[in-house]
């Protein structure tokens, strides 16, 4: 079987902001592509770039350089005019349901909105259409007429997750949408989110520093860091055998939720925090905090030489020159299985 | 004895409307050295109940009781303002959540630390400088002199929730409390962060109570755990027996509700429907009964209290319907009990 052609295709994306003092360059040089109705989970740390790529991705930024190809065609330098037939068919959901709803406006004009913009049916069938989506995102049609103070974090996620859905969109893109919601109503919105992926057949772009939340939904997994990816590939193959040291690192930082693994288990703190993106250190970007780096004795390749991406076993691309040795590190071993299967 | 015990602790804070009962009846001990975690989702009560342990719950419409607040003895609640300044810091001190903000933005951070330590013990200038570098040695900053000479602006998160913990640790207190300490930070820092309270906590001896909403952080930090819900505690126990058999249909819930980055979730996450109660308005009974699979008709006509396990009696929980280890594996209640509420 063949791969169907990607519904998203993004090449050597580069997005730099002039600061006054210097050139940050928050996205150096990605590449990634979303096959139709596919989830790709992008995960990294705060500053890693993740939400630049997002906003990058829906052209709420305007790339530095590279492109950004959305079935077929080519976004990156169009302008807000040639824009307008696209911005209908990728939709966004943002992360702090509490900043990212106008609080002076009601649910159903704010779900009604984007139906009206584009012009879509008479006021009747828009009304029809907000009620649908309420019921779709799981809120009681009581809620139509409510502001934004009058809801909770977990409704107020669902009322956003309905305005991204209002216009039937092809690419949904996620940033953290769960970051700011409790445990138990975390849970439901990723639920509700796997649930309208899989019903609509739609394509997730979906951004968190959760790598628990990504297992859950994503299919794909591409784990960036200071502006490049370090690594790609199918979630499993990422999260159980993870192939960059900075992966390793990462989940070897998530805390696991089960003391028979937490007492177990032996953690790799990475040292320091990471460099500013302005100045991004040279050769492979990791390797300041790199503890594979220093396990080997400090390799120069590292410094002088950026990684190109190569095969990784099992699937997906990885960029470190030791890629073959971090499945061998003592320190890389998945932690014991937990008491219960 | 414990070092701190907390008996039927509740915090009423009246308003125009009326009165929310934020912490309702409240008990717990801590030992000395131990860390214990206070878990719970927003509004459950858990970061009330430690700023009543401080004696800073402010105001004149708020209500702070307890039948017992004693640390190392002493009764809190009787103690006048001036006596709870001198022991804030020397007895109890905490770490809040958001570490940028905690800190005086326009202060050296040297000055943030020699405060403290030259308002309760007498030392020179000199001398509370190089303790000052000492506890930063110790809580793992690289370069003490370059931080006790920076303001927070030039710090990242992390580094600041550092100082913040060197702060709290300068007069050696013997109980820790720490608000959400890596919320605001990255899982890698966090785990720096984390690193420093276990390694810290452990050298010094100090007790620990750890507020979070994260039960991975407990996993890896506590021995001993609280769960509360809307203002109560409704399970607590040793840490590796509430997460290896929960009893308590939230607990089961909110383990459940976790997703887990090293396994895949069996069956749905979503384990706990609805949202929790307006602390305003809460339902008769266990508060938890209508978001609850297992509720009889009991639970919505008399609040269970918290009572030991029968075969490990160091686990407590309130439910009238206890989850069977069975049914924590299943997610769902599995007997059809006689009386069970539709």
């Amino acid at each position: 079987m063949s791969a169907p052609a990607p519904l998203l295709s993004v090449r050597d994306l580069r997005v730099h902001y002039a600061r006054r003092h210097a050139n940050v360059r928050a996205v150096d040089g990605v590449d990634l592509e979303i096959s139709r109705g596919g989830t790709l989970g992008l995960v990294g740390e705060s500053g890693c770039g993740k939400s630049t790529l997002g906003k990058a991705v829906v052209r709420l930024l305007k790339p530095t350089s590279g492109t950004i190809e959305f079935d077929g065609c080519d976004l990156a330098p169009l302008d807000e005019r040639g824009l307008r037939p696209w911005r209908r068919r990728i939709g966004m959901i943002f992360q702090d349901p509490y900043s990212s709803l106008n609080p002076r406006i009601d649910v159903h004009a704010w779900i009604e909105e984007p139906l009206r913009i584009h012009g879509r049916g008479s006021r009747t069938e828009r009304t029809a259409r907000v009620r649908d989506l309420l019921d779709r995102v799981g809120l009681p049609q009581a809620a139509e007429h409510r502001y934004p103070s009058q809801l909770s974090g977990g409704q107020r996620q669902r009322v956003g997750i309905a305005r991204a859905l209002a216009l039937d969109p092809d690419l949904l893109v996620a940033d953290e949408p769960t970051s700011a919601l409790d445990v138990s109503i975390q849970a439901q919105v990723l639920e509700l989110l796997a649930e309208i992926q899989r019903d609509l057949e739609l394509t997730l772009l979906f951004i968190s520093h959760d790598l628990g939340a990504v297992r859950q939904v994503a299919g794909e997994i591409a784990v960036m860091y200071l502006g490049r990816m370090c690594e790609l590939g199918p979630a499993r193959r990422v999260l159980d055998r993870p192939a960059h040291p900075y992966t390793v690192a990462l989940l070897s930082a998530a805390p696991v939720p089960d003391p028979a693994v937490e007492a177990g288990r032996e953690r790799i703190v990475l040292r320091g925090d990471p460099p500013s993106p302005a100045a991004p250190p040279s050769g492979c970007r990791f390797h300041s905090r790199c503890w594979l780096r220093e396990s080997l004795d400090d390799p120069e390749i590292c410094v002088t030489t950026d990684p190109p991406p190569v095969p990784a076993a099992g699937g997906g691309t990885v960029r470190c020159h030791f890629h073959d040795r971090v499945a061998g590190a003592p320190l890389a071993q998945p932690p014991p299985p937990g008491g219960h299967a | 004895m414990p070092l701190l015990e907390v008996e039927n602790l509740a915090v009423r804070f009246r308003n125009r409307t009326g009165v929310v009962p934020a912490v309702n009846g409240v008990s717990f001990t801590v030992d000395a050295g131990e860390t214990v975690g206070l878990v719970g989702e927003s509004g459950s009560g858990k970061s009330v109940t430690s700023l009543a342990l401080m004696g800073l719950v402010p105001g004149r419409r708020t209500e702070v009781t307890a039948a017992r607040l004693a640390l190392d003895g002493v009764e809190l609640l009787s103690l006048s303002e001036s006596e709870l300044r001198r022991r804030r810091g020397r007895d109890v001190a905490i770490v809040f959540q958001n570490p940028t903000s905690s800190l005086n933005p326009v202060v050296r951070i040297s000055k943030q630390i020699t405060e403290a330590l030259q308002a309760h013990e007498k030392l020179t200038r000199a001398a509370a400088r190089s303790r000052a570098a000492e506890l930063l040695a110790d809580v793992g900053i690289p370069d003490p002199d370059r931080v006790l000479d920076s303001y927070p602006h030039r710090l990242s998160g992390g580094m600041c929730q550092r100082v913040m913990i060197a702060i709290a640790l300068a007069l050696k207190p013997k109980l820790l409390i720490a608000d959400e300490p890596t919320t605001a930070l990255d899982v890698t820092i966090q785990a720096q962060v984390l690193e420093v309270m276990r390694t810290v906590t452990r050298e010094s001896g100090t007790a620990l109570i750890l507020i979070t909403h994260d039960l991975g952080v407990v996993a890896a930090t506590a021995q001993h755990v609280n769960v509360m819900y809307a203002g109560r505690i409704v399970e607590s126990g040793p840490v590796v027996d509430i997460f290896a058999r929960p009893r308590h249909p939230y607990t089961v819930g909110l383990l459940r509700s976790i997703a887990r980055p090293d396994r895949d979730a069996a069956g749905t996450l979503a384990a706990i429907p609805g949202q929790p109660p307006d602390p305003t308005a809460l339902p008769p009974g266990c508060p938890f009964t209508p978001r609850c699979a297992w509720r009889l008709d009991r639970c919505s006509a008399e609040e269970p209290q918290l009572t030991p396990d029968e075969e490990r009696p160091d686990q407590r929980y309130a439910c009238h319907n206890p989850v069977t280890p069975a049914e924590a594996e299943a997610g769902k209640p599995l007997r059809a009990a006689a009386g069970a509420g539709a």
